[in-house]
């Protein structure tokens, strides 16, 4: 393609629009060393790379497939039009790219000079963290999801800080925001 | 002796953050940690799940551990030991790996081998450990490559935890909360007042007699009104009881006096010696802030602290003036106190202090449930803030979607939850409060009651019971204000503990200890294999070598985020680099003295920062000493003269906070103008004329020709019309140099810089074509 006006229009124009990839056009596997690949028509992509465009509000819509330079490979419109194998894949492949240490109880937290640590169960495993400044590490969004940033820059999730155990609550109250 | 001489060997070359009893659980694996040549801990296996990770390499192969760590603490010892098991162990023939990546997910990160050009998934840790992987990878990359580690590599920086205690530092300032000593910070607090002690010793001096007064007072006014006066007992005549009366009015307004005299006296010099020492201590706090990089400054956490130096400095304000002075005279007024109750009866005075652990323990937990409530109250204002200050920013907006019943929805809202909070804290200090006052009333009911029987028993005068209840009231106020004044100890010490890391925080980029001053300084450019990143795994520079001769101009083309910017912070030093050299005539930059090298440096950036002052005195800024000729030379060559004219106070137009505002074109012709009366060797212009409109720039780049004359000039450009005059010319691209020659040679080479100004060319067609169109458009229509 010749570089004109007229033909870095119709690139842009058509970076502009967003065509949802037919799931059925679209099979996933592993490769031999465990990274997701994708073979869409004739192409085999050896790896590909999964990203969510709305991670929070709607993590199994909006699914963008890139090859690993960052291009546009497939966008699936929603997870669950894809068949049960292929969605196995995906759901691995995003569950790995977007973990979320989620906190499920907050044991205790202390308060010395300016530095706050966290006494946290992260499942069934003990995390002791410190975290600087609260009022900038501490964010809890509007729909009551809570995010913790400790000082090497690891982020802990609450996903609904109501639902926590009383005792939690009772601990974190004092320093949400 | 041997074993002390292995030991030396050993520590010599493990660098890195291994455990003892790691190493020896991989000792009983039967690998030689005495050969490793770099090591590092992970904390996830490769499925994300936590748990101990060790890393390591010696000559022969790559070893990744997984375990389980458990702390367990001995008796005698302080701090907990971790106890290791290993889970498993795999080895990579060190001729297998090709190269070690990292990937950066959300909250994770991935270490990645590639092995005859397949990539494996190694292990995963979390986002926190990306700098010290990425360190472990690049080792490991260097000497796959037979290369020598990096400099900055052969130091590992273990100290990212406390030596003591073993905690994680929580910044860069390596100060570790648990082990800091307090004493040491109060020492230093109390540092502040050196250079007044006599005017505290003095202080302290009317404070305690003041005290003593007021102790005092009671003992006449009440008991000797009592017990000799009023007493009907008494056999004296009426006459010698009013003589006795006026003797103690006389007295009680003396004392009154004289307590008053001695609280003018010391309040007096404390208001003199107050604000004293709250200008050195801020003069302290500025001082070390110039002194800090603008790393310093633009990194998270410490631009936080920043923000909180007020706030700091005003917590200390009001301690050292409401809290501190007052602390000897309490401890005086209540111990003398107590003295009296006790010689009035120790018997009542017992008998008050066992009622009193109730009374604490009630206000203790009042207390605890108040901070909460008066915690949520205020972050549910905050949040009410913090919305206003969006809505009132962001009116242009709003008005433009008319989005108004919107955002009122949302303010409602959130003013809703203001005052259930307040509402809250109401309804639970009408219960709590009336509630305590009740139970003081009724202990000291009981006291009154006891004394009253001590009375009719005669152990003791009604006018020494009336006493003893006013000492009772009285005695709340010490306790009241030794119960707050410990909460706000605490803080100011928290707070003085964040002044002193910013006064103790040691600037990452240092001068030399003897610089080298060159002379001639002449100007001559060299960066060879230069690599940057602001944050670990996230490269910003990737080895890049260019060269600016002394005199000529450089120009420095790419896309936003090329890393072009990036190379002149590193230029003026405002950053080091992690890897590579930048040389000015030959000398590394960092062997350069800061004075010659930022005088001999002068760079017009994107962001230009106007200060508070006239337009003459921001031009003026890096030149202090130059005439108003040669202010009015300098806006001349950066084309501003016109439009500084134009204005109504032209050079003496008060101009940054608060002052007239000028368009971003205008602003970057005052920097200009700034730079080109510092009269640099080097010339760095960061877009320097990105906002202006082409004829304007055409006639800056005049007059920079000009200048150009036995100066280095950089300038770093996306519009490429900018760089029309540049002597040679650098294609940047992803933080790596693409092309490179002079213009002719590059349109030749018809690579990415020929693709660029292509487009850029065409595009400047395009624009006109369409505006002759409309034209013609415009003149139809007026037919």
């Amino acid at each position: 393609m010749s570089l004109t006006i007229e033909n870095l229009e119709k690139e842009n124009t058509k970076k502009m629009e967003t065509t949802f990839t037919d799931p059925a056009a679209c099979v996933f596997f592993k490769n031999p060393n465990g990274f997701l690949g994708l073979t869409i028509g004739d192409a085999v992509h050896k790896r590909v790379q999964l990203r969510r465009a709305l991670p929070f509000s709607a993590p199994a819509k909006y699914v963008f497939v890139l090859d690993m330079d960052d291009k546009e490979l497939a966008v699936l419109e929603d997870l669950a039009a894809l068949n049960a194998e292929n969605r196995a894949l995906v759901d691995e492949e995003l569950a790995m790219r977007y973990y979320y240490p989620e906190i499920t109880q907050i044991k205790s937290v202390k308060d010395k000079n300016g530095a706050h640590y966290f006494e946290l169960m992260i499942g069934s495993v003990k995390k002791n963290i410190a975290v600087k400044d609260l009022s900038k590490n501490l964010k809890q969004l509007e729909n009551n999801t809570v995010i913790i940033i400790d000082v090497d820059g690891n982020r802990y999730f609450i996903r609904d800080v109501l639902k926590v155990q009383r005792k939690s609550l009772r601990a974190l109250e004092p320093y949400l925001y | 002796m041997k074993h002390k001489k292995r030991k030396d060997a050993a520590k010599a070359k493990r660098r890195g953050t291994l455990p003892k009893n790691v190493l020896n659980l991989l000792e009983s694996q039967n690998l030689r940690t005495d050969d490793f040549i770099f090591s590092a801990v992970g904390d996830m296996d490769n499925d994300g799940n936590y748990c101990a990770n060790w890393l390591a390499f010696d000559d022969k192969g790559l070893y990744i551990a997984f375990g389980t760590e458990e702390t367990v603490k001995k008796k005698k010892r302080k701090f907990p030991e971790a106890a290791v098991k290993l889970t498993g162990l795999s080895a990579l023939p060190l001729e297998d790996v090709e190269e070690l990546k990292i990937e950066r997910y959300v909250t994770t990160g991935r270490l990645i081998a590639v092995e005859k050009g397949e990539e494996r998934p190694l292990t995963r840790f979390s986002i926190g450990k990306t700098g010290d992987i990425q360190k472990f990878a690049d080792c490991f990359n260097a000497k796959i490559n037979g290369k020598a580690l990096a400099s900055w590599l052969t130091v590992f920086d273990d100290t990212l935890y406390c030596p003591k205690c073993g905690e994680r530092y929580p910044d860069s300032r390596k100060v570790c909360p648990n082990c800091v000593k307090k004493s040491s910070t109060i020492k230093r607090l109390f540092g502040f007042f050196n250079g007044f002690l006599p005017q505290m010793g003095l202080i302290l001096l009317l404070q305690i007699i003041a005290s003593c007064f007021g102790v005092i007072l009671p003992k006449f006014s009440t008991e000797m009104l009592f017990d000799d006066v009023l007493n009907a007992d008494n056999p004296d005549s009426s006459e010698a009881k009013l003589a006795a009366l006026g003797v103690l009015v006389l007295m009680l307004i003396g004392i009154r006096v004289a307590d008053l005299l001695f609280r003018l006296g010391f309040e007096w010099i404390l208001t003199g010696v107050m604000p004293k020492m709250i200008y050195n201590i801020k003069v302290q706090i500025f001082t070390s802030m110039q002194r800090l990089t603008v790393g310093f400054y633009s990194s998270k956490q410490t631009g936080q602290l920043m923000d909180r130096v007020t706030g700091d400095a005003n917590n200390i304000y009001w301690f050292f003036v409401d809290g501190a002075p007052f602390i000897v005279m309490n401890a005086v007024r209540m111990i003398g106190i107590l003295l009296l109750m006790f010689l009035i009866s120790w018997k009542l005075s017992l008998l008050t202090l066992l009622l009193l652990p109730p009374i604490v323990a009630l206000a203790v937990f009042g207390d605890s449930i108040f901070r909460r409530l008066h915690h949520r109250i205020w972050a549910q204002n905050a949040r009410m803030t913090s919305m206003l200050s969006d809505n009132i920013n962001g009116q242009r907006v709003i008005k433009a979607f008319s989005r108004e019943n919107a955002e009122l929805e949302r303010f409602s809202t959130i003013s809703r939850n203001v005052r259930d909070a307040q509402l809250e804290q109401a309804n639970k200090e009408n219960t709590l409060f009336p509630l305590m006052t009740a139970l003081v009333l009724i202990l000291s009911t009981f006291v009154l009651v006891v004394g009253a029987r001590f009375v009719i028993g005669g152990e003791i005068t009604i006018g020494q019971l009336l006493t003893y209840t006013v000492y009772l009231t009285m005695i709340q106020g010490p306790i009241e204000f030794f119960m707050w004044v410990f909460n706000w100890w605490a803080r100011a010490v928290d707070s003085a503990q964040r002044l002193f890391e910013i006064i103790d925080a040691k600037p990452d980029i240092t001068e030399q200890d003897n610089p080298t001053i060159l002379n001639p300084f002449r100007g001559d450019i060299e960066i060879s294999e230069l690599e940057f990143e602001y944050e670990p795994a996230v490269p910003i520079i990737k080895k890049i070598s260019l060269r600016a001769e002394a005199g000529k101009m450089l120009g420095i083309v790419g896309k936003t985020g090329a890393g072009k910017s990036t190379i002149a912070n590193l230029i003026s030093r405002l950053y080091d680099p992690k890897a590579g050299v930048i040389r000015i005539d030959g000398t590394d930059i960092k062997e350069l003295s800061f004075a010659q090298l930022r005088k001999n440096i002068g760079l017009v950036s994107q962001d230009i920062y106007l200060f508070t002052g006239t337009i003459a005195d921001n031009i003026r800024y890096a030149n202090i000493g130059a005439s108003y000729s040669e202010v009015i030379a300098a806006a001349k060559a950066a084309s501003a003269h016109d439009f500084i004219l134009k204005l109504p106070d032209a050079y003496e137009t008060r101009v940054g906070n608060g002052g007239q505002s000028l368009s971003g074109g205008e602003k970057q012709r005052i920097s200009i103008a700034r730079a080109v009366l510092q009269n640099p060797k080097i010339l760095i212009l960061d877009e320097a004329t990105a906002a202006m409109d082409t004829a304007t720039e055409r006639s800056i780049q005049e007059s920079l020709r000009q200048l150009k004359a036995g100066r280095t000039t950089i300038a770093i450009a996306h519009r490429l019309s900018t760089l029309r005059d540049a002597d040679y010319l650098a294609v940047v691209d992803d933080g790596t140099l693409v092309e490179y020659g002079t213009f002719a040679g590059l349109i030749q080479q018809k690579g990415a810089f020929y693709k660029q100004y292509k487009i850029q060319s065409q595009s400047l067609a395009a624009v006109s074509i369409i505006g002759e169109e409309s034209t013609v458009q415009a003149d139809k229509t007026d037919e």
